[in-house]
């Protein structure tokens, strides 16, 4: 994904007024079957590892054709940016705010949170309660302040009442909290950089965050490189649903060489 | 007079070499600071398409997998 691409002040200005979702593409199962439908349609094939669209509010129509990114689609970030602006001037959406959005956009599971927060480059927050109760009243809390343009976007959430599921997190899943999360280069472990307690006032937990997002610095990764090391050391990662068949890696399909 | 020039080249070499010591010791060369401003992603598709739909705002969808031949921590 390129994220030179995505990361325009004027791009993102202009997708406050969107409902931006990201999923991640082989890792659910009913997520898989809407995308699919999103982009590739009538075609046929299977599903690729990256796609993009823009849909109606009722998420039923193709606004703009699909393709495998929007640099697929766009010369530059401006131009997306303005075919933005020109899509939402035609709803009358309200953008981003703390009464009109809630919700804390949460990945599905702890373990994907982390490795996504390792791909984006940003500290991954998971809200850990003793039951649904407890997480569903701190999620309530981290709904009032994360929507802030300070704070917009710089975490990547995920919740759970299981301490098991924190394991790759030393130091975590004895307390309940909201926990800042360092990942780690490949998103399988991680580093706790704070648990903020749940009795935590507004206002501190807006600061407390803001904090972490502010000292927070991505580790720098070589594609290439950053692969190889992968592969060397064994750090796989197993998706909830298989590869469809044309995406395996190269070295894989190598083990049959053709005859000559 | 000389002496004194040599003496001054020399210690501008110092510290030449002081100032690219102390750029490489403080610099972090394996980490980068996080853009002031982010898009601000829905991981979960349905909640998603539920807040769309309650608030009548346009859906930005892309999905991508978060490894790269079997690797996580990559797009």
């Amino acid at each position: 994904m390129d994220r030179s691409f995505l990361s325009s002040d004027q791009l993102i200005k202009a997708t406050r007024d969107f409902v931006c979702i990201r999923t991640a593409t082989y890792e659910d199962k009913q997520e898989a079957t809407f995308l699919e439908w999103a982009f590739v349609g009538n075609t046929g094939g299977s599903l690729r590892i990256f796609g993009y669209c823009i849909l109606s509010p009722d998420g039923k129509t193709k606004l703009r054709r699909s393709t495998r990114g929007p640099n697929f689609l766009y010369a530059n970030s401006g131009a997306m940016a303005a075919d933005l602006r020109q899509i939402s001037a035609q709803y009358s959406g309200r953008a981003i705010t703390t009464t009109s959005n809630p919700a804390v956009p949460q990945m599905k599971n702890v373990r994907l949170g982390i490795n996504v927060a390792s791909c984006d480059g940003l500290p991954s927050v998971v809200v850990f309660g003793k039951d649904q109760t407890e997480v569903d009243s701190l999620n309530q809390k981290l709904s009032g302040v994360i929507w802030d343009e300070q704070l917009a976007g710089k975490f990547i959430y995920a919740s759970t009442t299981n301490s098991s599921d924190l394991k790759s997190v030393p130091g975590a899943g004895s307390q309940s909290g909201i926990l800042v999360i360092k990942p780690d280069a490949f998103g399988i472990k991680g580093q706790l950089i704070t648990i903020i307690s749940p009795e935590v006032s507004a206002e501190r937990l807006q600061e407390s965050l803001l904090n972490a997002a502010n000292a927070f610095t991505r580790i720098s990764k070589t594609h290439g490189l950053h692969v190889r090391n992968g592969r060397q050391t064994g750090t796989l990662w197993k998706t909830e649903i298989p590869i469809p068949a044309r995406q395996r890696t190269p070295s894989r399909t190598r083990q049959n060489p053709r005859p000559r | 007079m000389s002496t004194l020039a040599s003496l001054e080249i020399t210690m501008k070499r110092l510290l030449v070499c002081l100032s690219l010591l102390l750029m490489m010791t403080t610099v972090p060369v394996s980490a980068e600071e996080n853009p002031t401003k982010r898009i601000a992603w829905h991981g979960n598709l349905e909640k998603g398409l539920a807040l769309a739909k309650q608030t009548n705002r346009p859906v930005f969808l892309v999905s991508g997998s978060p490894s790269c031949l079997g690797v996580p921590g990559l797009w």
